[in-house]
């Protein structure tokens, strides 16, 4: 029997044990902020108590009078209490997701995937779940503003035509600057505007540009298109630094796609192989089989290298150039071996690099198969040229009027306080920003548009693939959509931008028929997909000028290099006022609320620097002659020589909860080649002397000394040798009845068990899908209002999120082999896992409860039940996967809460709460509750149909989020439910079908903890690597 | 007991002690006495203390003066309106809802009196039975699955001129009517496996706490 000998850790603490890990780890709960920190001293305690008691007395006498209010004419489809249901879209620059919206008397409180979309194909991200409070956000503008003024829509119209005819006679030039726009409307209702002002031209720009893929595209193929990717039939990946999980191209899609070739579900033993050449670490990254470290200038010699193994194998020229790495040749072997079936892609915004690997897909025979250009993406439409251009034409006073439809060029584009500084001179300068953002404090008009979800509109992400975004609440405060905006001041009356969508689809795709019944159907659908005709292309770029060009532009420097990135949570920015992914770890370096400078461990040793429990120190790093000063923060895994950093932050002017948090990065940004390169080769790295500490919740509710957490394998171990997934790890305990008798640890117990009579819910989780991206852990906090604690508070480790993903570094010498560990850990290999409360049979939490307010319920859930809870955190001292979290503070309607916990601390956010969960308060104890509320829902549902529950009818929130399909959850009692086939369930004891004891029979199906004989109702599926060897 | 101890040798003051009448005066002023009275003054104010405290937030009979004097005698009594005429959600969600001014309207149009109405305000009741938040309540669970009158809860409706709180809402109520209570099963498929494996091992009927319906997180979570 062949054990799994890798060692996991969540962080550098703890692979060298520091002292103030293992005091941290020890102990359940931090300990108590020392009472100077409180407000109060124990007498005003007291005080506070006796006026508390006579106020409760007071107060009993009379109870306070609750009003309730019918409506005056209730809407026929809607019922108090019950939820409605509407198709949508989410827009967000280029950032696309078809969403259904969950909405309660009328107001959205809850976003998923459309499963009718085939491009999200009911997939979610992080940010789109997040999305649904920033529809809340206090700071956002109440009313049109002019000169600084609240205005009435009205005046401010007449001053903006006034200002547009008086550019218009001049014959001066005007701009509409935006983010890549998706919508087929929107476009129609801005060349409305152009025809009345003939001198209009619409900039476009992206944050994350990718202008490189497009120009390239442009040369290879004659049309500047980004193709759609099909991962789903790629069998071997190769990415040189595209973040393709996470920030780059479709990237919800890429997931979805993505996934089905990692799951190794049975008869699905053939894994996709994925090798991924970074500098940063980035969730791709992490989820690779076969991952190298390059600094960012060597990407293009990469992908130069990569050219020229795949022309030799080919049978074509070669070019210069080039670099001997890691893996190189073996992907390009494997790469060769499946063409066909092989994908390459690159995150380089570099037109030169993306030329070469056009021709390595060309010469592989990706066109048709894996890349599908005859359907392109138009999620990035940004010039960078047109957009440098415009930065200029302002600043040389050539540019009469600039209306920013719905960006904020000031803050996320590089030549964005250029831009702030000539604006003055602008003779209008116009923002339709829903918030007074960076670019809108310095615009003289603000026409606020609506938030997505108060807005009509459309979208097409894909070619002919069409997307309906409907309103799901009337507009809150007096914004105007945008649309609607450019048709009046285009001198249109009576103008309905909905009536506008409407007839634009009457005349572009109603092909007949009933048009009502045509709408109505797009309606309820969200999306209407036509079909696209094949195509081929060929290719006729030049590789040659292609591969010079890379080799004049990118020289390795010395000293440090720096890489920017788009992480997964607060992304470009744009939504960073949401506190949802402010306290979102990170996928890789868990931090939250905060910003850093990523550095290597060698690095980190040569400058002198250690991060035990993520204290650190300042940093001050230049590059392109832009100083930002930030904790540094050490990423193992990261190349030598690389500096890392997250564009995103540095906000001043998006609101309460974002304003002040690390630094602004767009700024050294620079040209390459002519378009933006997210790199710098040549970076300063200047060590400070001030201290500073990370919120990062890595070694929070760290497991101590044990052992079946993880469980993994290598494809080529298992297919070895089949039966070392049962036999891999399997925990024995020893009777008293001879030294020989071992039986499981399940298997004793001192409990008799009970039986689930009706449902027995349970979970699988499958590691081999998870791709570590959080969306769940956002869907979760929405959906069952958890309270968001602050930076500080996280710090202190009372971070109450109920669903947490556990980020294990692995390394696979012995204990022992220090040398051994410290080489590992130079480039660990990375297991994402979700933790919850993994509902135990046998739940340790419910037998130390003093007052029985923890239960077990007949279904297999265990139960918490607020109002009975004292707060003695027993149960959560006895839980041995640390799910469980305390409310140490009242955390509604406190004003110390304000910037963080923002759904329950402010009027107009506390509208995004789900009615049916509980806001719980100070000193009680919650988790998981497997969704219970929408448990109930699902069964009400049935009774009042009078039938039984159906399979896949209730869902709890973390698996509807999941775009990966990792998470099932269902009734294990229901022989033909999803789960019970999954992990081929059968009962233990067969006279006892209903009784708790399940046995799967997956052979990767297993418990975390197993050998505490628990019995969690939730199993986890072994993480099978497509690697060949162990060894990181 | 007094002749045994006059044969013992003791001295004059013991038997003095010894000799003492029993009187009631006696009794008042003995310490065992004292003890017992305060003990059952301290345990009935216990008591009473606790009841009171049970009580806070009860409000079995509040009925409060409404904006508009709606009869349910007249209404529900007196012309037998079905009470899911007006109260639409009762069947279908968690709020058996109040009903919006243009129900009042189907019937009201000759009188035309509803100031609301024209102006589009809404009316606003007083609301009268008040659930902690921490309690879910779902009237179509009751109503529509478990078939249960309206009257079962709030009483002689039809018979109140102004509405009042006819049940405790405690939970100690909700929990002895799902202790008592059978589960409507009949003819709900829903039901068909639990009655099949609650009929093998008992001969009494199915009731609410026999399916977990005394469970914490049936109603809070």
């Amino acid at each position: 029997m062949k054990e799994n000998t890798k060692i996991y850790w969540k962080g550098l603490e703890q692979l060298t044990n520091s002292p103030d890990f293992v005091k941290n780890a020890h102990k359940e709960f931090a300990e108590a902020p020392p009472e100077e920190n409180l407000d109060h001293t124990r007498r005003d305690f007291l005080k506070m108590m006796g006026f508390g008691m006579s106020a409760v007395a007071l107060a009993a006498c009379e109870a306070p009078i609750r009003k309730a209010i019918p409506y005056v004419n209730k809407p026929v489809d809607l019922d108090p209490s019950v939820a409605n249901y509407y198709a949508s879209t989410y827009t967000n620059g280029g950032d696309y997701c078809s969403i259904v919206v969950k909405t309660r008397e009328g107001r959205p409180v809850k976003v998923d995937g459309n499963s009718l979309s085939s491009v999200t194909k009911g997939g979610t991200s992080a940010q789109v779940e997040a999305s649904v409070l920033s529809l809340y956000d206090n700071d956002r503008l109440r009313a049109p503003k002019q000169a600084g003024k609240n205005t009435s829509w009205e005046e401010l119209d007449k001053a903006v035509v006034a200002k547009l005819a008086e550019i218009n006679a001049a014959g001066g030039q005007i701009r509409i600057v935006s983010n890549t726009v998706l919508s087929p409307s929107t476009k129609a209702a801005i060349e409305k505007f152009k025809a009345k002002y003939p001198t209009t031209q619409h900039v476009q720009y992206d944050q994350n540009s990718a202008y490189g893929i497009l120009k390239a595209n442009e040369e290879s193929f004659g049309s500047a298109m980004f193709p759609s990717y099909d991962f789903s039939k790629a069998k071997v990946i190769v990415s040189v630094a595209a973040d393709f999980l996470n920030s780059w191209g479709s990237s919800i899609e890429n997931t979805k796609q993505y996934a089905l070739t990692r799951d190794a579900g049975e008869g699905k033993n053939d894994l996709s192989r994925h090798y991924q050449f970074e500098a940063n670490f980035s969730m791709t990254g992490a989820n690779a089989d076969y991952r190298t470290q390059i600094k960012p200038s060597e990407e293009g010699a990469v992908v130069v290298a990569l050219y020229n193994e795949i022309a030799s194998a080919a049978g074509r020229a070669t070019v210069s150039g080039g670099v001997e790495k890691n893996h190189l040749k073996k992907a390009a072997a494997e790469l060769w071996a499946n063409r066909g079936n092989a994908l390459v892609v690159a995150g380089s915004n570099d037109k030169s690099v993306q030329v070469l690997v056009n021709g390595i897909n060309d010469m592989l025979g990706s066109y048709g198969t894996t890349i599908l250009p005859n359907l392109p993406v138009y999620f990035r439409q940004g010039d960078d040229a047109a957009m440098a251009n415009f930065v200029t034409e302002v600043e040389g006073g050539k540019v009469a009027g600039v209306i920013f439809f719905n960006c904020n060029p000031v803050y996320d584009h590089p030549m964005g306080e250029k831009l702030g500084a000539a604006l003055k001179s602008v003779s209008l300068s116009l923002s339709t920003s829903y918030k007074e953002d960076e670019t809108g404090t310095l615009a003289a008009f603000l026409a606020p548009d609506h938030h997505y979800l108060e807005a009509w509109n459309d979208a097409e992400p894909k070619k002919n693939h069409f997307s309906l975004a409907q309103p799901a609440i009337t507009p809150i405060f007096k914004t105007r959509a945008a649309q609607e905006s450019f048709m009046v001041w285009a001198g249109e009356s009576n103008v309905d931008y909905f009536e506008f969508v409407k007839n634009n689809w009457k005349n572009r795709f109603f092909k007949g028929g009933n048009f009502q019944s045509f709408w109505d159907k797009c309606l309820y659908d969200g999306v209407l997909e036509l079909p696209v005709e094949a195509s081929t292309v060929s290719f006729s770029g030049d590789v040659n000028a292609a591969a010079n060009a890379i080799a004049t532009n990118y020289k390795a420097s010395a000293g440090f290099e720096l890489a920017i990135y788009e992480n997964g949570t607060v992304g470009n920015g744009s939504q960073a006022n949401n506190p949802l992914l402010q306290e979102l770890p990170e996928p890789m370096t868990k931090a939250v609320w905060d910003h850093y400078v990523l550095i290597s461990q060698k690095d980190a040793a040569t400058a002198g620097i250690t991060n035990p429990e993520s204290k650190t120190r300042y940093a001050n790093v230049s590059a392109n002659g832009k100083t930002v000063k930030l904790p540094v923060l050490i990423q193992p895994g990261l190349a030598q020589g690389v500096l890392a950093i997250a564009i995103g932050y540095g906000r001043t002017k998006a609101g309460k909860v974002a304003d002040g948090i690390g630094a602004n990065v767009y700024p050294m940004i620079s040209m390459t080649n002519g378009s933006l390169n997210f790199s710098a080769g040549e970076a300063k790295f200047e060590l400070l002397d001030e201290a500073y500490q990370i919120a990062q919740t890595q070694t929070h509710h760290t497991y101590m000394a044990r052992q079946t957490v993880i469980k993994e394998y290598t494809l080529s171990e298992v297919r070895e040798n089949p039966d070392l997934l049962k036999t891999g790890f399997a925990p024995k305990v020893a009777t008293w009845l001879d030294p020989e008798h071992q039986v499981k640890p399940g298997e004793l117990s001192m409990w008799k068990g009970h039986d689930y009579k009706n449902h027995h819910w349970g979970m699988a989780i499958d590691l081999n899908t998870c791709t570590g991206c959080a969306a769940c852990v956002v869907a979760c906090n929405v959906e069952n209002n958890v309270a968001l604690v602050g930076r500080e508070e996280v710090i202190n480790r009372r971070e109450m999120h109920w669903l947490r993903i556990d980020r294990y570094y692995s390394s696979d010498a012995p204990v022992d082999d220090w040398k051994g560990l410290e080489e590992a850990a130079e480039n660990p290999s990375v297991v994402f896992q979700p933790m919850l409360c993994q509902h135990c049979n046998n739940a340790p939490c419910e037998t130390v409860c003093p007052v029985a307010a923890t239960t077990h319920s007949t279904e297999g859930l265990n139960q918490m039940t607020y109002n009975r809870c004292i707060g003695t955190r027993y149960c959560a001292n006895n839980c041995p996967y640390k799910v469980r979290r305390f409310n140490w503070f009242k955390y509604h309607d406190n004003k110390q809460f304000e910037k963080s916990n923002v759904a329950q601390t402010s009027d107009i956010g506390k509208m995004v709460l789900n009615p049916d969960v509980t806001v719980r308060s100070r000193g009680v104890m919650e988790k998981c509750s497997f969704c219970v509320q929408k448990i109930q829902a699902g069964k009400l549902t049935a009774k009042k149909e009078k039938r039984e529950l159906k399979d896949g009818e209730v869902t709890t929130a973390c698996q509807t989020a999941c775009s990966t399909g990792a998470i099932t959850f269902g009734d294990m009692n229901d022989e033909n439910s999803k789960i019970s086939k999954l992990l081929k369930l059968r009962p233990a004891n067969p006279d006892r079908p209903y009784g708790i004891d399940k046995i799967a029979e997956n052979p990767r199906a297993y418990s975390v903890l197993e050998e505490i004989g628990v019995k969690p109702n939730i199993f986890y599926l072994t993480k099978i690597r497509n690697k060949e060897e162990a060894k990181a | 007991m007094k002749r045994f101890l006059d044969q013992k040798g003791l001295s004059e003051e013991e038997k003095e002690i010894v000799h003492s009448p029993i009187t009631t005066g006696s009794i008042v002023r003995s310490h065992g006495f004292t003890f017992i009275v305060v003990f059952l003054v301290a345990a009935l104010g216990f008591k009473a203390l606790i009841n009171g405290l049970y009580s806070v937030g009860v409000q079995q009979g509040y009925a409060p003066k409404q904006p508009i004097a709606f009869s349910h005698k007249i209404h529900a009594g007196q012309y037998e309106i079905q009470c899911q005429y007006c109260h639409t959600g009762v069947t279908v969600g968690k709020s058996a809802t109040i009903p919006s001014v243009n129900v009042c309207m189907n019937c009201h149009n000759q009188i035309k009196e509803g100031a609301a109405y024209d102006n589009n305000t809404p009316i606003q009741w007083v609301r009268i039975h008040n659930l902690p938040d921490l309690a879910y309540f779902n009237h179509a669970q009751h109503v529509k699955v478990g078939g249960i009158e309206c009257q079962t809860c709030h009483g002689p409706i039809q018979e109140m001129d102004v509405v009042r709180q006819h049940s405790l809402l405690t939970m100690g109520w909700c929990i002895d009517c799902h202790r008592k209570t059978d589960v409507n099963s009949k003819g709900n498929a829903y039901y068909d496996k639990l009655v099949e494996l609650h009929n093998k091992s008992s001969k009494s009927a199915m009731k609410v706490e026999d399916i977990g319906g005394l469970e914490c997180a049936k109603c809070h979570y």
